[in-house]
Protein backbone atom coordinates (compact mmCIF):
# COMPACT_ATOMS: atom_id res chain seq x y z
CA UNK A 1 0.00 0.00 0.00
CA UNK A 2 1.48 3.54 -0.79
CA UNK A 3 1.44 6.80 1.71
CA UNK A 4 -1.64 8.26 -0.99
CA UNK A 5 -3.38 4.59 -0.25
CA UNK A 6 -3.23 5.03 3.43
CA UNK A 7 -4.02 8.76 3.94
CA UNK A 8 -6.79 8.09 1.80
CA UNK A 9 -8.21 5.34 3.49
CA UNK A 10 -7.61 6.62 7.24
CA UNK A 11 -9.01 9.74 5.96
CA UNK A 12 -12.23 8.56 5.18
CA UNK A 13 -12.61 6.54 8.20
CA UNK A 14 -11.69 9.26 10.11
CA UNK A 15 -14.35 11.48 8.36
CA UNK A 16 -17.01 8.53 8.47
CA UNK A 17 -15.81 7.85 12.62
CA UNK A 18 -15.81 11.70 13.64
CA UNK A 19 -19.58 12.39 12.05
CA UNK A 20 -20.43 8.88 13.89
CA UNK A 21 -18.89 10.27 17.34
CA UNK A 22 -20.85 13.53 16.80
CA UNK A 23 -24.40 11.35 16.22
CA UNK A 24 -23.19 9.66 18.97
CA UNK A 25 -22.37 12.95 21.00
CA UNK A 26 -25.40 14.63 20.43
CA UNK A 27 -28.35 11.26 20.53
CA UNK A 28 -26.52 10.81 24.13
CA UNK A 29 -27.91 14.96 24.95
CA UNK A 30 -25.50 16.80 23.99
CA UNK A 31 -26.98 20.68 23.39
CA UNK A 32 -27.76 21.95 19.86
CA UNK B 1 -57.33 2.55 14.87
CA UNK B 2 -54.29 4.40 16.50
CA UNK B 3 -51.18 4.94 14.40
CA UNK B 4 -48.11 2.35 15.15
CA UNK B 5 -45.02 4.24 16.77
CA UNK B 6 -41.57 3.37 16.58
CA UNK B 7 -40.72 1.98 20.58
CA UNK B 8 -37.70 4.59 20.43
CA UNK B 9 -35.48 6.67 18.41
CA UNK B 10 -32.34 4.12 18.37
CA UNK B 11 -35.40 1.74 16.80
CA UNK B 12 -35.70 3.81 13.88
CA UNK B 13 -32.23 4.76 13.42
CA UNK B 14 -31.23 0.59 13.17
CA UNK B 15 -34.45 0.31 11.09
CA UNK B 16 -32.94 2.97 8.35
CA UNK B 17 -29.58 1.72 8.43
CA UNK B 18 -30.80 -1.81 8.19
CA UNK B 19 -32.76 -1.21 5.71
CA UNK B 20 -29.72 0.71 4.13
CA UNK B 21 -26.99 -1.92 5.06
CA UNK B 22 -27.26 -4.96 2.54
CA UNK B 23 -25.23 -6.82 0.00
CA UNK B 24 -24.23 -3.92 -1.95
CA UNK B 25 -22.01 -2.73 1.54
CA UNK B 26 -20.23 -5.48 1.35
CA UNK B 27 -19.77 -6.67 -2.15
CA UNK B 28 -20.26 -3.72 -4.64
CA UNK B 29 -18.86 -0.97 -2.76
CA UNK B 30 -15.29 -2.85 -3.04
CA UNK B 31 -15.56 -3.63 -6.97
CA UNK B 32 -16.94 -0.19 -7.56
CA UNK B 33 -14.24 1.64 -5.73
CA UNK B 34 -11.57 -0.61 -6.53
CA UNK B 35 -12.08 -0.25 -10.49
CA UNK B 36 -13.03 3.67 -10.25
CA UNK B 37 -9.71 5.23 -8.89
CA UNK B 38 -9.60 3.44 -5.70
CA UNK B 39 -9.04 5.94 -2.83
CA UNK B 40 -9.42 8.60 -5.22
CA UNK B 41 -12.76 7.27 -5.96
CA UNK B 42 -13.45 8.27 -2.56
CA UNK B 43 -13.27 12.20 -3.76
CA UNK B 44 -16.92 11.99 -5.68
CA UNK B 45 -17.63 9.66 -3.30
CA UNK B 46 -17.86 11.57 -0.61
CA UNK B 47 -18.63 14.73 -2.60
CA UNK B 48 -22.11 12.42 -3.50
CA UNK B 49 -22.74 12.01 -0.43
CA UNK B 50 -22.77 15.16 0.98
CA UNK B 51 -24.64 16.42 -2.23
CA UNK B 52 -27.28 13.68 -3.00
CA UNK B 53 -27.39 11.30 -0.44
CA UNK B 54 -27.50 13.35 3.22
CA UNK B 55 -29.84 15.65 1.51
CA UNK B 56 -32.27 12.71 -0.13
CA UNK B 57 -31.92 11.09 2.90
CA UNK B 58 -32.90 14.02 5.05
CA UNK B 59 -35.95 14.74 2.44
CA UNK B 60 -36.98 11.47 2.67
CA UNK B 61 -37.20 11.57 6.78
CA UNK B 62 -39.06 14.92 6.70
CA UNK B 63 -41.77 13.80 4.00
CA UNK B 64 -42.39 10.86 5.63
CA UNK B 65 -42.92 12.12 8.83
CA UNK B 66 -44.80 14.93 7.27
CA UNK B 67 -47.30 12.38 5.85
CA UNK B 68 -47.49 10.03 8.77
CA UNK B 69 -49.20 13.43 10.57
CA UNK B 70 -52.23 13.09 8.00
CA UNK B 71 -51.99 9.23 8.35
CA UNK B 72 -50.53 8.58 5.17
CA UNK B 73 -47.65 6.18 5.15
CA UNK B 74 -46.86 6.13 1.37
CA UNK B 75 -46.23 8.35 -1.50
CA UNK B 76 -48.90 8.65 -3.02
CA UNK B 77 -50.72 9.94 -0.08
CA UNK B 78 -47.55 12.06 1.44
CA UNK B 79 -47.06 13.96 -2.32
CA UNK B 80 -50.95 14.62 -2.15
CA UNK B 81 -50.48 16.31 1.12
CA UNK B 82 -47.70 18.44 0.17
CA UNK B 83 -49.70 19.05 -3.07
CA UNK B 84 -53.04 19.22 -2.60
CA UNK B 85 -53.81 21.64 -6.04
CA UNK B 86 -52.00 18.55 -8.11
CA UNK B 87 -54.61 15.68 -8.48
CA UNK B 88 -52.16 13.63 -10.50
CA UNK B 89 -49.40 13.98 -8.09
CA UNK B 90 -50.72 10.70 -6.09
CA UNK B 91 -50.33 8.52 -9.22
CA UNK B 92 -46.29 9.70 -9.11
CA UNK B 93 -46.31 8.09 -5.84
CA UNK B 94 -47.21 5.17 -6.97
CA UNK B 95 -43.88 4.40 -7.39
CA UNK B 96 -42.82 4.39 -3.93
CA UNK B 97 -44.68 1.20 -3.71
CA UNK B 98 -43.83 -0.22 -7.02
CA UNK B 99 -40.34 -0.27 -6.80
CA UNK B 100 -39.47 -1.64 -3.17
CA UNK B 101 -42.32 -4.37 -4.09
CA UNK B 102 -40.87 -5.32 -7.39
CA UNK B 103 -37.50 -5.58 -5.41
CA UNK B 104 -38.86 -7.83 -2.66
CA UNK B 105 -40.02 -10.35 -5.16
CA UNK B 106 -36.79 -11.20 -5.90
CA UNK B 107 -34.50 -10.07 -3.59
CA UNK B 108 -36.31 -12.30 -0.45
CA UNK B 109 -34.85 -15.51 -3.46
CA UNK B 110 -31.38 -13.76 -3.51
CA UNK B 111 -31.62 -13.59 0.30
CA UNK B 112 -32.48 -17.52 0.03
CA UNK B 113 -29.66 -18.03 -1.51
CA UNK B 114 -27.51 -16.86 1.09
CA UNK B 115 -29.35 -18.82 4.06
CA UNK B 116 -28.15 -21.88 2.28
CA UNK B 117 -25.03 -20.87 1.56
CA UNK B 118 -24.75 -20.52 5.27
CA UNK B 119 -25.74 -24.15 5.53
CA UNK B 120 -23.48 -25.08 2.96
CA UNK B 121 -20.65 -23.35 4.60
CA UNK B 122 -21.37 -25.09 8.14
CA UNK B 123 -22.22 -28.75 6.66
CA UNK B 124 -19.11 -28.52 3.90
CA UNK B 125 -21.84 -29.13 0.82
CA UNK B 126 -19.05 -27.18 -1.15
CA UNK B 127 -15.60 -27.93 0.22
CA UNK B 128 -15.30 -30.86 -2.91
CA UNK B 129 -15.59 -27.47 -4.94
CA UNK B 130 -11.76 -26.17 -5.48
CA UNK B 131 -11.78 -24.09 -8.05
CA UNK B 132 -14.12 -21.37 -9.87
CA UNK B 133 -15.33 -23.62 -12.23
CA UNK B 134 -16.81 -25.82 -9.58
CA UNK B 135 -18.13 -23.56 -7.58
CA UNK B 136 -19.84 -22.11 -10.43
CA UNK B 137 -21.09 -25.26 -11.11
CA UNK B 138 -22.44 -26.00 -7.53
CA UNK B 139 -23.97 -22.16 -7.87
CA UNK B 140 -25.77 -23.33 -10.90
CA UNK B 141 -27.09 -26.51 -9.35
CA UNK B 142 -28.42 -24.73 -6.51
CA UNK B 143 -30.26 -22.50 -8.53
CA UNK B 144 -31.84 -25.28 -10.53
CA UNK B 145 -30.46 -24.33 -14.09
CA UNK B 146 -28.17 -27.11 -14.63
CA UNK B 147 -28.55 -30.96 -12.74
CA UNK B 148 -25.09 -32.01 -11.28
CA UNK B 149 -23.21 -34.34 -8.66
CA UNK B 150 -24.23 -31.42 -6.38
CA UNK B 151 -28.05 -30.79 -7.14
CA UNK B 152 -30.63 -32.70 -8.99
CA UNK B 153 -33.27 -30.10 -9.19
CA UNK B 154 -34.50 -27.46 -7.19
CA UNK B 155 -35.59 -28.85 -3.96
CA UNK B 156 -32.43 -27.19 -1.55
CA UNK B 157 -33.28 -23.48 -2.92
CA UNK B 158 -36.97 -23.58 -2.39
CA UNK B 159 -36.86 -25.04 0.34
CA UNK B 160 -34.39 -21.93 1.86
CA UNK B 161 -36.72 -19.68 0.00
CA UNK B 162 -39.62 -20.92 2.07
CA UNK B 163 -37.72 -20.32 5.14
CA UNK B 164 -36.87 -17.17 4.19
CA UNK B 165 -39.96 -15.52 2.78
CA UNK B 166 -42.13 -17.16 5.51
CA UNK B 167 -39.27 -15.76 8.45
CA UNK B 168 -39.96 -12.16 6.23
CA UNK B 169 -43.67 -11.94 6.66
CA UNK B 170 -43.64 -13.51 10.24
CA UNK B 171 -41.27 -10.64 11.22
CA UNK B 172 -43.68 -8.08 9.28
CA UNK B 173 -47.10 -9.28 11.33
CA UNK B 174 -45.31 -8.28 14.47
CA UNK B 175 -45.40 -4.54 13.30
CA UNK B 176 -43.41 -1.66 13.64
CA UNK B 177 -42.44 -1.88 17.64
CA UNK B 178 -42.82 -5.84 18.07
CA UNK B 179 -41.22 -6.98 14.35
CA UNK B 180 -38.91 -4.66 12.37
CA UNK B 181 -37.55 -2.97 15.18
CA UNK B 182 -36.78 -5.61 17.36
CA UNK B 183 -35.23 -7.14 14.50
CA UNK B 184 -33.41 -4.61 13.10
CA UNK B 185 -31.74 -3.77 16.44
CA UNK B 186 -30.72 -7.11 17.31
CA UNK B 187 -29.90 -8.13 13.87
CA UNK B 188 -27.61 -4.87 13.35
CA UNK B 189 -25.73 -5.29 16.46
CA UNK B 190 -25.05 -8.82 15.57
CA UNK B 191 -24.21 -7.82 12.08
CA UNK B 192 -21.61 -5.08 13.08
CA UNK B 193 -19.88 -7.62 15.53
CA UNK B 194 -19.83 -10.73 12.80
CA UNK B 195 -18.21 -7.73 10.64
CA UNK B 196 -15.73 -6.60 13.01
CA UNK B 197 -14.86 -10.32 13.65
CA UNK B 198 -14.21 -10.85 10.06
CA UNK B 199 -12.28 -7.77 9.45
CA UNK B 200 -9.83 -8.73 12.31
CA UNK B 201 -9.59 -11.92 10.72
CA UNK B 202 -8.85 -10.95 6.94
CA UNK B 203 -6.33 -8.07 8.30
CA UNK B 204 -4.10 -10.79 10.74
CA UNK B 205 -4.59 -12.97 7.15
CA UNK B 206 -1.37 -11.77 6.68
CA UNK B 207 0.81 -13.65 3.65
CA UNK B 208 -1.09 -16.83 3.42
CA UNK B 209 1.42 -17.99 1.07
CA UNK B 210 4.91 -17.41 2.14
CA UNK B 211 6.47 -18.55 -1.59
CA UNK B 212 4.06 -15.66 -2.91
CA UNK B 213 5.32 -12.85 -0.23
CA UNK B 214 3.41 -9.88 -2.24
CA UNK B 215 0.09 -11.58 -2.11
CA UNK B 216 -0.80 -10.16 1.38
CA UNK B 217 -3.41 -8.26 3.17
CA UNK B 218 -2.11 -4.94 3.24
CA UNK B 219 -1.48 -4.53 -0.15
CA UNK B 220 -4.74 -6.22 -0.54
CA UNK B 221 -5.83 -2.95 1.23
CA UNK B 222 -3.52 -1.44 -1.33
CA UNK B 223 -5.76 -2.57 -4.24
CA UNK B 224 -8.62 -0.90 -3.00
CA UNK B 225 -6.92 2.49 -1.51
CA UNK B 226 -3.96 3.37 -3.84
CA UNK B 227 -5.41 6.11 -5.77
CA UNK B 228 -5.44 6.25 -9.38
CA UNK B 229 -5.88 10.02 -10.10
CA UNK B 230 -5.93 9.85 -13.85
CA UNK B 231 -9.65 8.13 -13.66
CA UNK B 232 -10.98 11.22 -12.08
CA UNK B 233 -11.15 12.77 -15.60
CA UNK B 234 -13.57 9.93 -16.51
CA UNK B 235 -17.51 11.07 -16.09
CA UNK B 236 -18.25 7.71 -15.83
CA UNK B 237 -16.41 7.66 -12.65
CA UNK B 238 -18.17 10.65 -11.07
CA UNK B 239 -21.88 8.85 -12.64
CA UNK B 240 -20.19 5.41 -10.70
CA UNK B 241 -20.03 7.12 -7.21
CA UNK B 242 -23.37 9.07 -7.44
CA UNK B 243 -24.72 5.63 -8.13
CA UNK B 244 -23.39 3.85 -5.36
CA UNK B 245 -24.13 6.37 -2.87
CA UNK B 246 -27.99 6.90 -3.95
CA UNK B 247 -28.38 2.40 -3.84
CA UNK B 248 -26.07 1.88 -0.58
CA UNK B 249 -28.28 4.75 1.31
CA UNK B 250 -31.81 3.10 0.51
CA UNK B 251 -32.82 6.43 -1.11
CA UNK B 252 -35.38 6.59 -3.61
CA UNK B 253 -36.78 3.33 -2.98
CA UNK B 254 -39.84 4.92 -1.07
CA UNK B 255 -38.94 2.68 2.18
CA UNK B 256 -37.31 5.31 4.09
CA UNK B 257 -40.30 7.58 4.21
CA UNK B 258 -42.42 4.80 4.76
CA UNK B 259 -40.50 4.13 8.09
CA UNK B 260 -40.50 7.89 9.01
CA UNK B 261 -44.44 8.15 8.98
CA UNK B 262 -44.43 6.25 12.20
CA UNK B 263 -42.51 9.22 13.48
CA UNK B 264 -44.20 12.16 15.41
CA UNK B 265 -44.26 15.42 14.80
CA UNK B 266 -41.71 16.32 17.55
CA UNK B 267 -39.66 13.33 16.76
CA UNK B 268 -36.30 14.18 15.10
CA UNK B 269 -35.66 13.76 11.62
CA UNK B 270 -32.25 15.78 10.73
CA UNK B 271 -29.90 14.07 13.29
CA UNK B 272 -31.42 10.65 13.08
CA UNK B 273 -30.96 10.64 8.98
CA UNK B 274 -27.76 11.96 9.82
CA UNK B 275 -26.77 8.98 12.01
CA UNK B 276 -28.30 6.37 9.97
CA UNK B 277 -26.44 7.67 6.94
CA UNK B 278 -23.31 7.48 8.94
CA UNK B 279 -24.02 3.76 9.84
CA UNK B 280 -24.30 2.88 6.79
CA UNK B 281 -21.11 4.11 5.62
CA UNK B 282 -19.37 2.75 8.51
CA UNK B 283 -20.39 -0.72 7.29
CA UNK B 284 -19.75 -0.03 3.59
CA UNK B 285 -16.29 2.09 3.91
CA UNK B 286 -14.61 0.72 7.00
CA UNK B 287 -16.19 -2.72 7.25
CA UNK B 288 -17.10 -3.93 3.74
CA UNK B 289 -13.58 -2.33 2.44
CA UNK B 290 -11.56 -4.36 5.08
CA UNK B 291 -13.05 -8.08 3.89
CA UNK B 292 -13.77 -8.96 0.74
CA UNK B 293 -10.81 -7.23 -1.55
CA UNK B 294 -8.08 -7.76 1.13
CA UNK B 295 -8.52 -11.41 1.84
CA UNK B 296 -9.40 -12.26 -2.35
CA UNK B 297 -5.62 -10.68 -2.51
CA UNK B 298 -4.16 -12.48 -0.06
CA UNK B 299 -5.03 -15.50 -1.48
CA UNK B 300 -5.07 -14.62 -5.39
CA UNK B 301 -3.14 -11.79 -5.76
CA UNK B 302 -3.36 -8.68 -8.43
CA UNK B 303 -3.83 -10.72 -11.52
CA UNK B 304 -6.71 -12.89 -9.91
CA UNK B 305 -8.08 -9.52 -8.57
CA UNK B 306 -8.27 -7.92 -12.04
CA UNK B 307 -10.74 -10.77 -12.61
CA UNK B 308 -12.90 -10.79 -9.74
CA UNK B 309 -13.37 -6.98 -9.44
CA UNK B 310 -14.93 -7.13 -12.73
CA UNK B 311 -17.55 -10.09 -11.37
CA UNK B 312 -20.89 -9.15 -10.49
CA UNK B 313 -22.28 -9.53 -7.22
CA UNK B 314 -23.54 -12.67 -7.51
CA UNK B 315 -19.88 -14.61 -8.57
CA UNK B 316 -18.26 -12.05 -5.91
CA UNK B 317 -20.24 -13.14 -3.37
CA UNK B 318 -21.44 -17.00 -3.99
CA UNK B 319 -18.17 -18.10 -6.02
CA UNK B 320 -15.56 -16.45 -4.92
CA UNK B 321 -15.86 -15.59 -1.41
CA UNK B 322 -16.56 -19.45 -0.12
CA UNK B 323 -13.54 -20.27 -2.10
CA UNK B 324 -11.31 -17.58 -0.75
CA UNK B 325 -12.92 -18.49 2.89
CA UNK B 326 -12.01 -22.28 2.19
CA UNK B 327 -8.07 -21.67 2.52
CA UNK B 328 -8.47 -20.17 5.39
CA UNK B 329 -8.20 -21.92 8.67
CA UNK B 330 -10.85 -22.47 9.85
CA UNK B 331 -12.68 -21.75 6.97
CA UNK B 332 -15.90 -23.65 7.39
CA UNK B 333 -17.11 -21.17 10.37
CA UNK B 334 -15.81 -18.19 8.63
CA UNK B 335 -17.45 -18.86 5.64
CA UNK B 336 -20.67 -19.23 7.86
CA UNK B 337 -20.07 -15.85 9.64
CA UNK B 338 -19.73 -14.62 6.22
CA UNK B 339 -23.32 -15.57 4.83
CA UNK B 340 -25.07 -15.47 7.79
CA UNK B 341 -23.89 -11.59 8.27
CA UNK B 342 -25.03 -11.15 4.19
CA UNK B 343 -28.43 -13.07 5.67
CA UNK B 344 -28.95 -10.82 8.40
CA UNK B 345 -28.00 -7.80 6.00
CA UNK B 346 -30.48 -9.21 3.85
CA UNK B 347 -33.21 -9.75 6.17
CA UNK B 348 -33.36 -6.39 7.33
CA UNK B 349 -33.20 -4.59 3.86
CA UNK B 350 -36.00 -6.96 2.61
CA UNK B 351 -38.57 -6.38 5.52
CA UNK B 352 -38.16 -2.64 4.84
CA UNK B 353 -39.10 -3.27 1.17
CA UNK B 354 -42.14 -5.18 2.05
CA UNK B 355 -43.38 -2.49 4.32
CA UNK B 356 -44.51 0.46 1.67
CA UNK B 357 -47.15 -1.90 0.11
CA UNK B 358 -48.62 -3.52 3.89
CA UNK B 359 -48.55 0.49 4.85
CA UNK B 360 -50.74 1.22 2.10
CA UNK B 361 -52.95 -1.71 2.57
CA UNK B 362 -53.49 -0.52 6.34
CA UNK B 363 -53.69 3.12 5.57
CA UNK B 364 -55.93 3.07 2.76
CA UNK B 365 -57.71 -0.32 3.13
CA UNK B 366 -58.48 0.17 6.90
CA UNK B 367 -56.84 -3.50 6.90
CA UNK B 368 -54.72 -4.43 10.65
CA UNK B 369 -51.20 -5.60 10.09
CA UNK B 370 -52.28 -8.72 9.93
CA UNK B 371 -53.96 -9.11 7.13
CA UNK B 372 -52.52 -6.72 5.27
CA UNK B 373 -48.82 -8.53 5.86
CA UNK B 374 -51.34 -11.76 4.40
CA UNK B 375 -51.89 -10.66 1.56
CA UNK B 376 -49.19 -8.60 0.63
CA UNK B 377 -47.76 -12.23 1.41
CA UNK B 378 -49.90 -14.63 -0.50
CA UNK B 379 -49.71 -12.02 -3.38
CA UNK B 380 -45.73 -11.59 -3.58
CA UNK B 381 -45.66 -15.11 -2.97
CA UNK B 382 -47.40 -16.24 -6.40
CA UNK B 383 -44.96 -13.70 -8.34
CA UNK B 384 -41.73 -14.92 -6.81
CA UNK B 385 -42.50 -17.84 -8.60
CA UNK B 386 -41.66 -16.57 -12.03
CA UNK B 387 -37.95 -15.60 -10.49
CA UNK B 388 -37.34 -19.17 -9.01
CA UNK B 389 -38.17 -21.18 -12.16
CA UNK B 390 -37.26 -18.70 -14.32
CA UNK B 391 -34.11 -17.61 -13.31
CA UNK B 392 -32.18 -18.61 -16.29
CA UNK B 393 -34.66 -16.89 -18.90
CA UNK B 394 -33.67 -12.94 -17.92
CA UNK B 395 -36.40 -12.75 -15.22
CA UNK B 396 -34.69 -11.54 -12.22
CA UNK B 397 -32.67 -8.86 -14.52
CA UNK B 398 -35.48 -7.61 -15.99
CA UNK B 399 -37.35 -6.74 -12.59
CA UNK B 400 -34.37 -5.18 -11.27
CA UNK B 401 -34.14 -2.62 -14.33
CA UNK B 402 -37.74 -1.87 -13.58
CA UNK B 403 -37.23 -2.11 -9.77
CA UNK B 404 -34.35 -0.44 -9.17
CA UNK B 405 -32.85 1.57 -12.13
CA UNK B 406 -36.02 2.92 -13.15
CA UNK B 407 -37.72 3.77 -10.54
CA UNK B 408 -35.10 4.50 -7.67
CA UNK B 409 -34.04 7.60 -9.67
CA UNK B 410 -37.07 8.58 -11.32
CA UNK B 411 -38.55 8.76 -7.34
CA UNK B 412 -35.77 10.46 -5.97
CA UNK B 413 -35.86 12.96 -8.40
CA UNK B 414 -40.05 13.79 -7.89
CA UNK B 415 -38.80 13.46 -4.35
CA UNK B 416 -36.38 15.88 -4.30
CA UNK B 417 -38.00 18.51 -6.67
CA UNK B 418 -41.80 18.18 -4.94
CA UNK B 419 -39.62 18.97 -1.78
CA UNK B 420 -37.07 21.63 -2.70
CA UNK B 421 -39.89 23.75 -4.96
CA UNK B 422 -43.37 22.75 -4.39
CA UNK B 423 -43.25 22.11 -1.13
CA UNK B 424 -41.30 25.22 -0.77
CA UNK B 425 -37.65 25.35 0.78
CA UNK B 426 -39.21 27.71 3.49
CA UNK B 427 -41.59 25.21 4.75
CA UNK B 428 -39.41 22.12 3.82
CA UNK B 429 -36.56 23.89 6.12
CA UNK B 430 -38.91 24.62 8.92
CA UNK B 431 -40.19 20.73 8.80
CA UNK B 432 -36.88 19.56 8.64
CA UNK B 433 -36.26 21.04 11.89
CA UNK B 434 -39.35 20.39 13.68
CA UNK B 435 -38.05 18.62 16.98
CA UNK B 436 -34.61 18.50 15.23
CA UNK B 437 -31.80 17.89 17.48
CA UNK B 438 -29.12 19.82 15.71
CA UNK B 439 -29.34 22.63 12.88
CA UNK B 440 -28.19 21.98 9.66
CA UNK B 441 -25.72 24.13 8.23
CA UNK B 442 -27.76 26.91 6.35
CA UNK B 443 -25.53 26.19 2.82
CA UNK B 444 -27.59 23.01 2.58
CA UNK B 445 -31.03 24.84 1.56
CA UNK B 446 -29.29 26.13 -1.73
CA UNK B 447 -28.49 22.28 -2.00
CA UNK B 448 -31.58 20.70 -1.46
CA UNK B 449 -33.58 23.23 -3.83
CA UNK B 450 -30.70 23.21 -6.50
CA UNK B 451 -27.74 21.36 -6.93
CA UNK B 452 -29.50 17.74 -5.20
CA UNK B 453 -32.45 18.07 -8.05
CA UNK B 454 -29.55 19.08 -10.59
CA UNK B 455 -27.57 15.81 -10.05
CA UNK B 456 -30.67 13.76 -9.81
CA UNK B 457 -31.68 15.46 -13.41
CA UNK B 458 -28.18 15.02 -14.52
CA UNK B 459 -27.87 11.06 -13.71
CA UNK B 460 -31.77 10.16 -14.57
CA UNK B 461 -30.64 11.62 -18.23
CA UNK B 462 -27.27 10.14 -18.00
CA UNK B 463 -28.73 6.67 -17.55
CA UNK B 464 -31.49 7.08 -19.57
CA UNK B 465 -29.60 7.28 -22.84
CA UNK B 466 -26.83 4.91 -21.34
CA UNK B 467 -28.41 2.13 -19.66
CA UNK B 468 -32.46 2.10 -20.19
CA UNK B 469 -31.79 2.77 -24.01
CA UNK B 470 -30.19 -0.98 -24.07
CA UNK B 471 -32.37 -2.67 -21.72
CA UNK B 472 -35.38 -1.28 -23.27
CA UNK B 473 -34.53 -2.74 -26.78
CA UNK B 474 -33.51 -6.00 -25.20
CA UNK B 475 -29.96 -5.14 -26.53
CA UNK B 476 -28.06 -8.43 -25.48
CA UNK B 477 -30.73 -10.50 -25.04
CA UNK B 478 -30.88 -14.32 -25.95
CA UNK B 479 -33.71 -14.71 -28.61
CA UNK B 480 -34.73 -17.52 -26.66
CA UNK B 481 -35.04 -15.31 -23.10
CA UNK B 482 -36.66 -12.57 -25.02
CA UNK B 483 -40.61 -13.69 -24.46
CA UNK B 484 -39.73 -14.52 -20.72
CA UNK B 485 -38.58 -10.98 -20.55
CA UNK B 486 -41.33 -9.12 -22.47
CA UNK B 487 -43.97 -11.05 -20.63
CA UNK B 488 -41.57 -9.81 -17.22
CA UNK B 489 -42.43 -6.68 -18.04
CA UNK B 490 -46.08 -6.59 -19.17
CA UNK B 491 -46.93 -8.22 -15.84
CA UNK B 492 -44.82 -5.44 -14.28
CA UNK B 493 -46.85 -3.56 -16.41
CA UNK B 494 -49.19 -5.22 -15.05
CA UNK B 495 -48.45 -4.75 -11.51
CA UNK B 496 -48.23 -0.61 -11.93
CA UNK B 497 -51.33 -0.24 -13.59
CA UNK B 498 -52.93 -2.35 -10.64
CA UNK B 499 -51.50 -0.54 -8.19
CA UNK B 500 -52.35 3.21 -10.15
CA UNK B 501 -56.38 1.73 -10.09
CA UNK B 502 -55.90 1.00 -6.55
CA UNK B 503 -54.88 4.58 -5.62
CA UNK B 504 -57.70 5.78 -8.11
CA UNK B 505 -60.30 3.48 -5.70
CA UNK B 506 -59.32 4.84 -2.53
CA UNK B 507 -59.31 8.47 -3.37
CA UNK B 508 -62.92 8.48 -5.13
CA UNK B 509 -64.37 6.52 -2.04
CA UNK B 510 -62.42 9.67 -0.02
CA UNK B 511 -64.67 11.78 1.24
CA UNK B 512 -63.57 15.82 0.18
CA UNK B 513 -61.46 17.04 2.76
CA UNK B 514 -58.57 19.51 3.03
CA UNK B 515 -56.22 18.18 4.84
CA UNK B 516 -55.13 21.38 6.74
CA UNK B 517 -51.39 21.75 6.08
Amino acid sequence: MTVGGWIFMLTSWAVILGLFAFCLYRTLGGRK
Amino acid sequence: MSRERWGSKLGVILAVAGSAVGLGNFLRFPGIAANNGGGAFMIPYFISFFLLGLPLMWIEWTIGRFGGGFEHSTAPGVFQTMWQKNRFIKYFGVIGIFGPTVIFIYYTYIESWILGYSFFALTGKYTACTDSTQMSAFLQGYQGLVHNEHFSGLKFAYLFFLITFVLNIVVLCFGIRGGIERVCKGGLVVLFVLAVILMIRVLTLGTPDVARPDWNTTAGLGFLWNPHWAKLKEAKVWLAAAGQIFFTLSVGFGVILTYASYLTKQDDVALSGLTAATTNEMAEVILGGSIVIPAAFAFIGPAGMQVITGQGLFDLGFVTMPLIFQKMAYGQIFGFLWFFLLFIAGVTSSISLAMPAIAFLEDEFNLTRREATIIFGVVTFILCQPVIFFLGNGVLGEMDFWGTSVSLVVFATIEAILFGWVFGIDRAWTQLHEGSDIRIPKFYRFIIKYVTPLMLVAILSVWCWQEWKKNLFLVGVDDANKPFVLITRIGLGGLLVFLLLMVWVVWKRRPETKEDV
